[in-house]
């Protein structure tokens, strides 16, 4: 177990947590600076809440003020203890953060053409990429799982239960009515 | 009117047929939800009430409730019981609660005892289940009428303590962990303000004023930050897979086993109650209980059938318990079970105190129906243990981009639009990198469920001192209840402090 050296003392027991685990300075000041101005910015803007409360004199701006100036003192905290801590820092990972990437700018991607493509299409395009994001080869066998798990999916859900999900194109549907 | 009248009416409704079907879905899906690594039990209930919402929408607004409920609790308690499988035959827990069972169980499986373990495993959850069950039915409703007496005051320090409790044991940095809190509570203040009617932080921006929903931020955090994890995590690729061999425990497994089993009940279902506490820290404890008090300390971690039977009960025993705060006070005591409050909320039935009076027949109905459901994971997990199994061997690259797509699908279904998907995935990348880095998730979501009742209270609080912030410690009850949540605060730091290894509850 590794203890940081000079931790701050007006939070007393955060010496002894940080002395437990190890942590990374600069995403505890990036976190805690972002959660401190999520904290500043519900401060603020509830001056601006519209109060129209009559009958009572907690209107419904004192919650959420109060919580976020809590919200700031916590992350002053947080920032103010990855400061001055001067331990080990969590070692750089081996992850494949590419991967992660991808699989996340596909999940964007299968958002923006969810309603447009459809259910059924749009499904079994992002299911075959990410089959073969997380290992190439076995094409065949992609391309058979994201058809029969979006097929089946729509089919269960839509047709059988009356749920509702993006239907197919309609210049899809046309083409098929028309032909 | 008594408990048996009561739980007489709780089992008309359960043993309707489309119940039992209910049920039935439900705890089969938790046991799946235990095996397959890569989705929890609170992941698993959040991914499956878009899909109850549909399946019950056929159905009288009550009746809707119950069999949506009786399904999602099914998830719940059925997840306790699949997680040991995997924990027996790959010594990887399906879920935290059955962390502990890796020490024993696997040694048992590598001494071609596998099926002895497992069976231990179901029986041990069975017992438990069921004392749990009967101490639910015979104290929740006392409870409930305590709690009946409680003003807007009280109430508000009562959630003040439930919030304190889980956060105090959310994870390893206490300030990390009441900042996920507080954003979650600042979440619940987006949209109409539901007493003023007045617009907070939506900017004349329409999608807004409903507000961020706890169910698209649940899937987003426990589901899409759970499946970014698993990604990174190396594939282990296939395991040595040990055979399950006989599943029936001998007679000299049961007369080793049913003291351990019985203690684990007790403590387990005390140890749910707890708020915070919850099943892996009732697994802990009930290995530690059972290590001091064995005759052979020594033969623990080597393929000791007490280290399966007291846990394994323990946390089972522990979930049952979880219910009780749940149903009788409306404060859910763990991840899962603060996504159960919030199905709960969707169908408009709040639980707390005015549940037994006002929606007898749901708590009841839900109540029965987990009398039925224990019954079926026996059944699911003695005899059919081996088809359960199987499961263990989906490979994580078809089953993660499969739960993207459900997660999708659920959230599709439930709110309609994509917008709701851009708020998910911003969810599911934040909790990956928050809770990389200690920032738990747990806290976030339930501070988003709680923060409208917290609020209300707080608020009524206020108005009736006229804005005297000082009600809140001058009245007894409540100054009593904000006590023990600064403890629960403060003893944990006190320990830690003092070189003591605390317990954490990390769910996810």
């Amino acid at each position: 177990m590794e203890r940081g050296a000079g931790t701050p003392r007006f939070f007393p027991h955060y010496r002894a947590l940080i002395g437990g685990i190890v942590i990374n300075k600069r995403f505890d000041i990036l976190a805690g600076s972002v959660f401190l101005a999520v904290g500043a910015f519900f401060v603020v803007t509830s001056r601006g809440i519209t109060s129209s409360s009559y009958g009572s004199n907690v209107g419904p701006a004192v919650f959420p003020t109060l919580l976020g100036i809590i919200l700031m003192g916590l992350s002053a905290i947080v920032i103010y203890g990855a400061i001055v801590y001067k331990g080990p820092e969590k070692a750089k990972s081996s992850h494949n953060y590419k991967k992660l990437f991808i699989l996340i700018a596909s999940i964007v991607v299968y958002i923006l053409i969810f309603e447009r493509l459809g259910y059924i299409i749009s499904t079994f395009l992002f299911l075959t990429f990410v089959f073969q994001l997380m290992e190439r080869g076995h094409i065949v066998k992609s391309l058979i799982i994201s058809a029969a798990f979006s097929v089946a999916v729509y089919l269960i859900y839509v047709v059988l239960l009356q749920g509702n999900l993006p239907p197919l194109p309609e210049f899809l549907t046309n083409l098929v009515a028309g032909g | 009117m008594d408990t048996f009248h009561y739980l007489a009416i709780g089992f008309s409704q359960a043993l309707q047929w489309h119940n039992i079907l209910f049920c039935f879905i439900g705890v089969f899906v938790g046991t799946a939800v235990g095996v397959l690594p890569g989705i929890g039990p609170s992941s698993g209930t959040a991914l499956l009430i878009p899909i109850t919402a549909t399946l019950t929408s056929m159905l009288k607004p009550e009746d809707a409730a119950t069999s949506a409920i009786i399904m999602l609790a099914g998830v719940f308690y059925g997840a306790m019981y699949g997680g040991s499988t995997t924990s027996v035959l790959i010594n990887t827990p399906g879920e935290s609660a059955s962390v502990v069972t890796c020490l024993d169980g696997y040694q048992m499986a590598r001494k071609g005892r596998a099926g002895a373990a497992l069976a231990i495993a179901a029986i041990g959850s069975f017992i438990a289940g069921l004392f749990a069950l009967v101490m639910l039915a015979l104290l929740a409703k006392p409870l409930a009428e305590v709690a009946l007496k409680f003003g807007p005051t009280e109430y508000f320090s009562l959630v003040v303590l439930g919030l304190a409790a889980i956060t105090g044991l959310a994870g390893k940095s206490m300030p990390k962990a009441l900042i996920m809190l507080v954003t979650g509570l600042l979440l619940s203040t987006v949209g109409i303000d539901s007493v003023s009617g007045s617009e907070r932080f939506a900017f004349g921006i329409p999608i807004l004023y409903s507000g961020f929903d706890f169910i698209t931020i649940a899937v987003g955090m426990f589901a899409l930050g759970e499946v970014f994890k698993t990604m990174l995590e190396k594939d282990e690729g296939a395991q040595e897979f040990p055979k399950i061999g006989r599943v029936l425990p001998t007679r000299d497994d049961i007369r080793r086993s049913w003291k351990p089993i019985a203690r684990g009940s007790v403590l387990g279902f005390f140890t749910g109650i707890l708020p915070g506490a919850g099943a892996t820290l009732s697994s802990f404890l009930s290995y530690t209980l059972e290590k001091r008090l064995s005759k052979h300390p020594e033969e623990f971690g080597k393929g000791a059938i007490e280290g399966v039977a007291g846990p394994e009960s323990a946390n089972n025993g522990a979930a049952g318990g979880a219910l009780i705060p749940l149903l009788a006070l409306g404060i859910p005591s763990s991840a899962t079970t603060s996504v159960l409050m919030g199905a709960f909320m969707m169908y408009n039935v709040a639980p707390g105190p005015l549940l037994f009076d006002k929606h007898p027949v749901v708590a009841w109905g839900v109540i029965a129906s987990m009398f039925l459901g224990n019954v079926m994971l026996l059944v699911l997990n003695m005899p059919l243990v081996k088809i359960f199994a199987k499961l263990v061997e989906v490979p994580s690259k078809i089953l993660l981009p499969i739960i993207v797509s459900i997660c999708f699908f659920g959230i599709y279904a439930v709110q309609g639009n994509t917008f709701n998907l851009f708020v998910m995935l911003f969810f599911g990348v934040a909790a990956f990198f928050l809770v990389a880095n200690d920032f738990p998730a747990a806290p976030l979501v339930l501070g988003r469920i709680l923060g409208p009742m917290l609020e209300n209270n707080f608020r009524r609080a206020l108005t009736g001192s006229n804005g005297d912030f000082s009600i809140f410690v001058r009245r007894p009850v409540s100054a009593a209840l904000l006590v023990v949540a600064l403890l629960w605060i403060v003893v944990p730091i006190v320990l830690k402090k003092r070189g003591r290894r605390v317990l954490v509850n990390e769910e996810n």
